[in-house]
């Protein structure tokens, strides 16, 4: 039971950002559900039933984008093999800690919309499991973050599902939740089965996220591309400070490389989305943006941190003060976000251009583009700032980035793009108030806590 | 007087309310070849981070070549390298790759030293570095601190996954290296052995603070063990004015004191109306004394 408990602690909250996620997003939660049922204030219902929805979110938010990961690291250490049914325990563990994700989202959704809980439990376990499953999977291998951007075909699926094939409906009677709790079963009992048998499990090959990174065949064939003499090669300072910082050889070669495979799975991935509509039913071009916001935020966030943990790196050999860190991750981050989100862009541009009529004129569209941008960039400025030493100040400003970032996504979603510009307005004015707080955070930075950090291997 | 190359003075550092170092104040020379040794948690790779200005000091002042270790400028980390304890290896390269980077990097870089150095460790460098074992990560690690030939080295535990062979190699391209007297290396350690082969100074840490500093001679010296046999029976706490650990049962006791000396003797013997006799430690009993 205990490995079990402990599995499903580090799946939930593997890292103290995620451990203050979870804590914040289950009080707030559970305030807004205290206030709702106690009918506290009814007038302010609407804000509480936000509040709740903000707070399920913010639990979700670390499973979803690094449990995969995590399962996949956790499974790799040889320690499980030397623990006593540790695989089962690690399965088991994953599989109740999705269990309670669903039921925190059925109880929500069932609280602030009065829909059934049981419809919306089975709907969110479902996209759960195949959100865990996807990842764990994927993260083996090289491009496995291309999973994330392989929702924009599973979210139209789902909309399928939902508005043409009458799955709501379907999911409301008793017959179709007992279908689909056997299919989700059966799916995490034939994922248990292929787990356990399973001869080994490789560690995970996203380094910090990033999309691009090594598997075995890929690094040695990296590493003959970069160099094929025998004796030492001649570096440039630019491109040494620029590898350390990324954890992999970034030169022009490998880079188009990457832009090829990266453009193929776009294309791979893009044509089907553009494919898929709901029937009968026109979802707005508004719509197309959810995913370029879903890459600008986390990405944004992730490339920022792991290049702050890894200036540490720089400290000594490149002679750079603090300041002169800063702006060189700074520039990196920026870069790297500008690739991620012109690369969702160029995946979601061609549904967007066919339903540009939906958008009411250039004013609309330059937001839209502008957007993700400052999404981006606040949290990119976020991620920098989040450095240990400063665990709460950074964490608030995550939640502030998350509540912003999540009210982006909402209202394409609602299809409503009213608030847009003024959303617009808030971050670009937030972005430079993160900048310097980020600095400052910078200026004593303590790359003694702030150090690249391996994945934890425990579960006994 | 030589100027001291590395000084700290009441250096001490708190993460979340946790005292790791408390009020370290030592002086390194030019030329010394440094042994920092003590039990897991004893702060000695929190005491090199906070030397080389990774981290702050929550107390004291550390002072590299005479500058601040937070704010050291880049003329002075020029002339510093350092083996973390974890190495910090890109993986995604080869090991020839990495040293051409941090050659790079540093912009002076000993090419023939860094080949012998090579050739002698048996380091691997035209493999990925994730495909490399602990041991060979650790030397190639070192090599990448050596090339720029610092003035002071500083290596947190670099033996600590070594084989016997390599590791007897290793120490002795560290003699060679700092045979000149020009270079002044630091380094952790939990193997006795290596440090009474190489080290000219021993810290023993304990509970984030140094609980001796000195020679490695003066300590072997100067610590000693005391077997006491009074003619009464003895005090509960033996008036000791460096004690390091003492038993007492009756009229009887053991004890190990520091800074032993024939005059401390006399005035024991004195005092409790008692035979002592001296008996000299090893290293490892000193260390065990310490932590006893």
């Amino acid at each position: 039971m205990r490995g079990i408990g402990r599995t499903m602690l580090l799946l939930l909250c593997w890292g103290p950002l995620q451990r203050w996620l979870l804590a914040i997003g289950l009080i707030l939660t559970l305030a807004g559900r205290a206030a709702l049922a106690t009918l506290w204030h009814p007038d302010l219902r609407p804000l509480f039933v936000l509040q709740m929805a903000f707070g399920a979110c913010l639990v979700l938010i670390s499973p979803v984008l690094v449990g995969g990961i995590v399962f996949r690291s956790l499974s790799a250490a040889r320690a499980v093999a030397l623990i006593p049914n540790g695989r089962l325990k690690l399965v088991i563990g994953a599989f109740a800690s999705h269990l309670l994700l669903a039921l925190l989202v059925g109880t929500t959704q069932s609280v602030t919309t009065g829909k059934l809980i049981a419809p919306v439990f089975m709907t969110a376990y479902a996209i759960l499991s195949l959100q865990f499953f996807g990842y764990y999977w994927s993260c083996q291998y090289r491009f496995g973050g291309f999973w994330l951007l392989s929702w924009i075909v599973w979210i139209r699926l789902i909309i399928v599902a939902f508005k043409a094939g009458q799955l709501g409906a379907w999911l409301n009677t008793a017959h179709g939740l007992f279908a689909a709790s056997l299919v989700v079963s059966g799916a995490w009992l034939a994922f248990a089965l292929l787990y356990l048998r399973s001869r080994r499990v490789g560690v995970p090959v996203l380094d910090g996220f990033m999309i691009w990174s090594r598997s075995a065949s890929g690094a040695s064939r990296s590493a003959r591309l970069a160099n094929t003499a025998a004796e030492i090669p001649h570096y440039t300072r630019r491109f040494a400070a620029r590898t350390l910082l990324l954890g992999m050889p970034w030169n022009r070669s490998s880079m188009w490389q990457r832009m090829f495979w990266s453009i193929l799975i776009l294309v791979l991935v893009g044509i089907p989305a553009q494919l898929i509509r709901p029937l009968g039913e026109s979802i707005g071009s508004s719509f197309a943006w959810v995913p370029i916001l879903v890459v600008a935020g986390p990405l944004a966030w992730a490339f920022a941190f792991t290049m702050t943990q890894r200036a540490r790196l720089l400290w000594l050999a490149s002679g750079l003060a603090r300041v002169e860190l800063f702006r060189l991750v700074e520039a990196y981050s920026w870069r790297l976000m500008v690739i991620a989100i012109c690369a969702a862009m160029l995946l979601t541009i061609p549904r967007f251009l066919l339903a540009i009529g939906d958008l009411s004129g250039v004013v609309h569209l330059a937001t839209f583009v502008a957007i993700p941008f400052a999404s981006g960039a606040a949290f990119l400025y976020a991620g920098m700032s989040y450095v240990t030493g400063r665990r709460l100040a950074g964490t608030l400003i995550i939640i502030v980035c998350a509540a912003i970032w999540l009210v982006n996504i909402g209202f394409p979603l609602s299809g409503t793009v009213a608030p847009a510009p003024i959303l617009l307005a808030l971050q670009v004015v937030l972005v430079p108030v993160l900048r310097a707080l980020a600095l400052r955070q910078w200026r004593d930075i303590d790359w003694l806590l702030n150090r690249p950090k391996r994945l934890p291997a425990r579960i006994a | 007087m030589t100027e001291s190359l590395l000084t700290t003075r009441g250096l001490g550092k708190t993460i979340g309310g946790k005292t790791i170092l408390r009020n370290i104040s030592v002086d390194v020379s030019p030329g010394s070849i440094v042994g920092i040794i003590g039990k897991n948690g004893a702060g000695k790779t929190t005491l090199m981070d906070v030397l080389l200005g990774f981290s702050a000091a929550s107390a004291g002042s550390s002072r590299l070549f005479g500058h601040d270790s937070f704010t050291l400028p880049a003329a002075v980390k020029g002339r510093i390298g350092f083996v973390p304890q974890q190495d910090e290896l890109v993986t995604l390269i080869t090991g020839r790759q990495q040293l051409a980077l941090t050659a790079a990097l540093y912009g002076r870089w000993n090419h023939p030293l860094i080949e012998r150095l090579q050739a002698s460790w048996e380091v691997p460098l035209d493999q990925p570095i994730h495909s490399l074992s602990g041991g060979e990560r650790q030397k190639l690690s070192t090599l990448s601190a050596l090339g720029h030939e610092p003035e002071l080295l500083l290596l947190d535990e670099p033996v600590a996954s070594l084989d016997p062979i390599s590791r007897r190699r290793f120490l002795q391209e560290m003699i060679e290296i700092t045979a000149d007297r020009t270079r002044t290396v630091l380094f952790s350690t939990h193997i006795i052995s290596d440090l009474e082969r190489i080290a000219d100074q021993i810290w023993i840490m304990r509970g984030g603070a140094i609980a001796w500093a000195g020679p490695l001679d003066a300590l072997k010296e100067s610590v000693v063990r005391l077997s006491i046999a009074a003619r009464r029976p003895l005090p509960a706490v033996l008036p000791l004015a460096h004690g390091v650990s003492q038993r007492v049962a009756g009229a009887r006791a053991s004890a190990v004191v520091s800074h032993w000396n024939e005059q401390e003797h006399a005035q024991l013997q004195a005092a409790l109306d008692a035979d002592i006799e001296v008996e000299g430690l090893s290293l490892e009993d000193i260390f065990v004394e310490f932590h006893a």
